[in-house]
């Protein structure tokens, strides 16, 4: 909300710096968010233009005689808005207007110009570049616009958090700054006349008490409407509201002023001079004085007079029943409407307005009254006309006031700082609340009307809070108790272990956004039975439609997104969830479930070449590179039972495709990306990635480690080279050679080199292995060794064909 | 016999002088004390002499063959120092050549940001504690205080999910219009609170980190950002409490010199509720670009437990308290990495992850 400090001052007249008091209301839960001054520049008077003519070769400029109160000056000016006799403002020679613009004395059209005349934007007073600002004609000429306008200002943007609907006026603001202060309200009273004059000149029915719980109208007749003074329009301006006429400007200033919102219609077109206050038709329609037809549901309150709706309750009044030039009688509307069922109408009608957002968080039905008095004196101010004596008040049931109990002991308590009555008093008075009960250790207070936030004892607790400041809080680590300081959990050491081992091989960790675009999920699974995603009603861009089910919609993008950036080496992991549509199997149903099921995967994808190195040759990157980082990780963790095998799915490529199973569990895929989904992509055949379940692994986790001790004995060291046929897979010689020696003796089996090509035969390739042989509890002999090493290749045989190479 | 020895010692050590070789040097072992070496020779003489003087020769032959021993022992080292030399002089190594590397890979600011958080918290005694980002809007918003028609709930503007087939809300769950409004993308990771306390009597003394989601697109939103929630319940806690815990994680996390400030402000489900302001640490609070000039910044929303909330969990307000409150990881991460466009922490440009 925006806050004029020279407006505020007037309600409570404070005797402190601009930046003092908004330090003040930031520390009191009113946050500024930011500071505007207002002012004109100096030299800008008010001028009488007091003969134009027009220059001859110009279709558009005027040579003005303007008299600025010292003399009389030329002026050329191209504005047409204006005649002789007019009050406009002139800058002056020397005058330095809004964006830098210094006025110069020039000659244009070869006539000497001795100053600018000046529009409202050219001032900076707002957007109005149509034509001159005009001002009223009983201004004095020489008199500087400021004084009219009465500038300069301080304008403040205050965050009004949505349970203070109090303080989203200037008055609301003051009781703030005067409970901060101590400094009295300053708020002149009204006295209107009383009587029953008005029943004969209107009609209100409330239909729905519920959501209109008091309508309060009052009649003004014999207006003239005209534009509002310049001091009101630069008011409203430095709140950021259009000035339009005096009477709407009036109820505006009130809104502005007193927080309460107010709606004048033309009497003499509402129908049968009547407001009746109802639920809309379903389909019924309404043009909004922003010219808009709207279909109303049944759920919108309208006014309506006695033949159609004139107004949506509460956001907006229509156009049949607006205000116009020729208006002279005004019915001029103070109600109260339900919060819920305008905020409603608000966002179904994608209307927010300054009375929509006030009536939503809550109007105060004790202001009504006062708020329709304060406007009507104003309109009879602003525009002429009497206000007929009496008002049309509907109040059915008054809402009760707010009663708390406050404990100065719990007060305390929850601040951690002694607080105690005398203070609690002071303070709980000071902002209006006024003792009905009790003793001074448990006291009955009476919220006023205003504070509508105030229904419990722990909102008087924040109240006292804020009114001596956060800052006397003290400060108190609490003690943690005992177990509470527990180890690092597994799972979070595991975590760390494998980021490390991913690190350490050169992945870079990315964070993509959990939804992407559907056709990337669909391009992933280039085949039947892909998963199903769930789709964001209200996503910000395609792109980001649907929550993912695989990481690897967002992994591939970023390898295509630096690909095109120039890079060459890419290596990307990301650990983060997706999100499947069944209910959590670790959550499925009652009160805690879950709505969907959302595991962790880790997952990984790299393309490229490695990047030139003097000390090795560049290799592109293979399936290899992407299961090493797997068994790293998988050893990070300390897996134990994990299998590798060709498993074909849809997004891989068919020959470079495995699975990884963990005690049976297939726990994820890796391989080379399908060509079809790389295509789909825009990316290079040669992608691998890896999509591991992170969940499961975590689960076989054994991040505790045993340690065995050295060695005592020595052990011996055999390499072996076995002659295959290519189809021979390596787990199953490893299967073969553990199989072969049953003694425990072999400590250890390393593949150290695969080899196809002369000599080995066609359609054979040799395979070679270090052996590691160790007895725990004596020193192996060599013949021991021999004879195992013997064992291995006859069973080799036997098993597989092998061939020993030699 | 005597000169015999004396001359083959003097013409062992002038060979054993003029070697320049290890195998000039073997040559001259072999020549004299080989098998048929001249030395060696000697000592098989030794059968012809007069037993009366076997003993006195055989002592000088004995010293001779040591002495030679001696001499070529030294002849041997110091040629294979000359060739050590020789060799040393020889190696030329570049000591500026770059290293043998290897790629280091890097973690994302944002992870390690929440991975550090996590730590501290763990330090000061809490555990993690999870809820699903899919959330029902019980957990999200009717649980903490904010109802539907809630002018609160503009606060946080809310991504709504489009489901086939609806899953079955939990009971308590609040009629709304259309189903689909039941299950959203949760707005802030509080919904963990309420799971929580649902779940396990007090005390409680929980983190939540995760990510979040709100319609929002520009410098400083992303329509996904992260937070950690924190939340203590327990006999006797007090706002006091809460300007501690906080106190002890900015010092922990920014350094021990930051300062932290509370300001009033509202949050449906804390009461009394406070903005932290942490000092900028780019101007040492005297105001910056960063800081807007007012040498703050705000970095996360906290307050005391609305005893609503706890009611709600089935708490007695009266019997405990607790404090809350909920950090913006990404603006930490920002703030201590000095990255100025929230948006750059999920482009995923390798050129700005391997900056970390
Ligand atoms: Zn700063």
């Amino acid at each position: 909300m925006k806050l004029s400090l020279n407006w505020l001052r007037e309600l409570c007249p404070v005797d402190l710096s601009d930046e003092e008091v908004a330090r003040r209301l930031t520390l009191a839960g009113l946050e500024v968010e930011g500071t505007e001054k207002r002012a004109l520049p100096a030299g800008v008077v008010a001028a009488r233009v007091t003969v134009k003519t027009p220059i001859e070769g110009s279709d558009h400029l005027n040579l003005c005689q303007v008299d600025d109160g010292a003399g009389v000056h030329q002026v050329v000016c191209g504005a047409v808005n204006y005649a002789a006799g007019d009050l406009v403002p002139m800058a002056r020679p020397g005058a330095v207007l809004p964006g830098g613009k210094e006025i110069k004395r020039a000659r244009l059209r070869g006539v000497e110009s001795e100053g600018m005349l000046c529009s409202a934007r050219e001032l900076g007073l707002g957007d109005d570049h149509s034509g001159l600002l005009m001002l009223p004609r009983e201004t004095r000429p020489g008199t500087p616009l400021d004084a009219l306008l009465g500038l300069p200002d301080t304008v403040l943007e205050i965050n009004v958090t949505p349970n203070r609907p109090d303080a989203l006026s200037h008055l609301g603001i003051a009781r703030e700054l005067s409970a901060l202060t101590g400094v009295p309200i300053n708020l002149p009273a009204q006295r209107l006349p009383h009587g029953l004059v008005i029943a004969a000149a209107a009609r209100v029915d409330v239909e729905d008490a519920q959501r209109c719980p008091r309508y309060l109208a009052r009649v003004i007749e014999g207006v003239q409407i005209a534009p509002s003074p310049l001091w009101l329009q630069e008011r409203l301006r430095s709140c950021g509201i259009r000035p339009i006429s005096n009477v709407v400007d009036a109820t505006n200033l009130v809104l502005l002023e007193l927080g309460h919102p107010l709606h004048a219609f033309d009497l003499d077109q509402l129908a049968g001079a009547r407001i009746i206050v109802r639920r809309a038709h379903e389909g019924e329609p309404l043009t909004t004085l922003d010219g808009k037809e709207r279909k109303l549901t049944a759920d919108d309150l309208v006014i309506a007079d006695g033949e159609k709706p004139v107004a949506l309750a509460g956001v907006m009044g229509g156009q049949t029943s607006e205000v116009s030039s020729g208006t002279t009688r005004l019915l001029l509307e103070s109600a109260v409407f339900e919060g819920a069922g305008i905020r409603r109408t608000a966002r179904r009608q994608a209307l927010h307005t300054e009375a929509s957002h006030r009536y939503e968080r809550g109007a105060d039905e004790g202001m009504a009254a006062q708020a329709a008095d304060r406007c009507a004196e104003l309109i009879v101010q602003l525009a002429g006309g009497t206000v007929l004596p009496g008002v049309i008040d509907l109040y059915p049931s008054p809402r009760p006031a707010a009663h708390i109990w406050v404990r100065p002991a719990r007060v305390s308590a929850i601040l951690g700082a002694t607080v105690d009555a005398v203070e609690v008093d002071k303070r709980l008075r000071s902002l209006g609340l006024e003792p009905m009960d009790g003793m001074p250790e448990r006291r009955l207070w009476k919220a006023p009307s205003w504070r509508r936030d105030l229904t419990r004892e722990i909102d008087c607790v924040e109240e006292i809070a804020r009114q001596r400041g956060l800052d006397t809080i003290p400060v108190e680590v609490p003690k943690a108790g005992v177990g509470e300081t527990a180890a690092v959990p597994p799972d979070r050491v595991a975590t760390s272990a494998a980021r490390a081992a991913l690190s350490a091989r050169g992945f870079d960790e990315v964070l993509n956004y959990s939804f992407v675009a559907e056709r990337d999920l669909d391009a992933l699974w280039p085949d039947e039975g892909a998963p199903r995603a769930m789709r964001v009603a209200n996503p910000l861009t395609v792109e980001q439609g649907a929550m993912r089910w695989s990481l690897l919609a967002g992994l591939l993008r970023n390898l295509g997104h630096n690909l095109a950036r120039g890079a060459r080496e890419l290596m990307l992991y990301e650990l983060g969830r997706v999100y499947l549509a069944h209910p959590d199997p670790r959550h499925p149903r009652g009160l805690l479930s879950w709505p969907d099921h959302e595991p962790r995967r880790l997952s990984l994808a790299l393309t490229g070449q490695a990047a030139k190195r003097w000390t090795s040759a560049p290799a592109a990157l293979d399936f290899y590179d992407c299961k090493g980082a797997i068994e790293d990780v998988l050893a990070a963790l300390a897996v134990p039972q994990i299998e590798y095998s060709l498993a074909p799915i849809a997004t891989l490529h068919p020959a470079s495709c495995a699975s990884l199973t963990v005690d049976g569990t297939v726990a994820g895929f890796f391989g080379q990306l399908h060509p079809q989904v790389a295509k789909a992509f825009d990316l290079p055949a040669h992608t691998f990635v890896a999509e591991l379940d992170w969940e499961l692994l975590l689960g076989k986790a054994r991040p505790e480690r045993k340690l065995h001790g050295v060695p005592r004995f020595p052990g011996i060291e055999r390499d072996l080279a076995f002659v295959v046929d290519e189809s021979v897979l390596a787990a199953r010689m490893l299967a073969a050679i553990r199989a072969a020696e049953t003694f425990g003796l072999l400590e250890h089996v390393a593949l150290f080199d695969v080899y196809k090509g002369a000599p080995v035969p066609e359609g054979k390739k040799s395979i070679a292995y270090r052996l590691s042989l160790r007895a725990a509890d004596r020193t192996l002999t060599d013949a021991e060794a021999d004879g195992i090493v013997t064992t291995i290749k006859e069973q080799l045989r036997e098993v597989l064909g092998a061939a020993i190479r030699t | 016999m005597i000169d015999e020895i004396n001359r083959l010692l003097e013409e062992g050590k002038a060979e054993l002088a003029s070697a320049s070789s290890e195998a000039q040097v073997e040559a001259a072992r072999v020549k004299y004390l080989g098998k048929s070496g001249s030395l060696s020779a000697l000592r098989k003489g030794m059968g012809k002499l007069a037993p009366a003087e076997r003993p006195a020769m055989g002592k000088l032959v004995s010293e001779a063959l040591s002495r030679f021993e001696s001499l070529l022992k030294d002849q041997q080292h110091k040629i294979g120092e000359q060739a050590l030399q020789r060799d040393l002089a020889r190696e030329k190594l570049d000591v500026t050549l770059p290293g043998r590397s290897q790629k280091r890979g890097h973690r994302h600011p944002v992870s390690q940001a929440l991975d550090d958080i996590v730590e501290i918290f763990a330090r000061l005694g809490f555990h993690v504690a999870d809820g699903p980002e899919i959330e029902w809007d019980l957990y999200n918003f009717e649980k903490l205080g904010i109802p539907s028609d809630h002018p609160a709930r503009d606060m946080q503007d809310t991504f709504y999910l489009d489901l086939a087939t609806q899953p079955e809300p939990p009971p308590g769950s609040p009629p709304t219009e259309g189903a689909q409004k039941q299950l959203l993308l949760r707005t802030h990771t509080s919904p963990v609170q309420a799971r929580t306390m649902l779940a396990q009597p007090p005390p409680v003394r929980i983190i939540a980190p995760g990510k979040v989601y709100r319609c929002d697109s520009d410098i400083t939103h992303t329509p996904m950002f992260h937070q950690v929630e924190c939340l203590h319940v327990e006999q006797g806690l007090s706002m006091a409490h809460l300007r501690g815990t906080l106190d002890a994680f900015a010092k922990a996390f920014f350094g021990s010199s930051v300062k932290t400030r509370l300001r009033p402000s509202y949050f449906p489900f804390t009461e009394p509720s406070a903005e932290v302001d942490v000092s900028c640490a780019a101007c040492g609070g005297k105001g910056c670009r960063l800081c807007k000039q007012t040498g703050w910044l705000e970095v996360l929303g906290s307050g005391m437990v609305n005893p609503d909330v706890l009611a709600g969990v089935g708490y007695d307000p009266e019997k405990v308290t607790g404090y809350a409150f909920g950090v913006g990881i990404d603006r930490l991460a920002m703030l201590r990495y000095g990255i100025d466009d929230l948006r750059s922490l999920f482009e995923n440009d390798v050129r700005f992850l391997e900056q970390l």
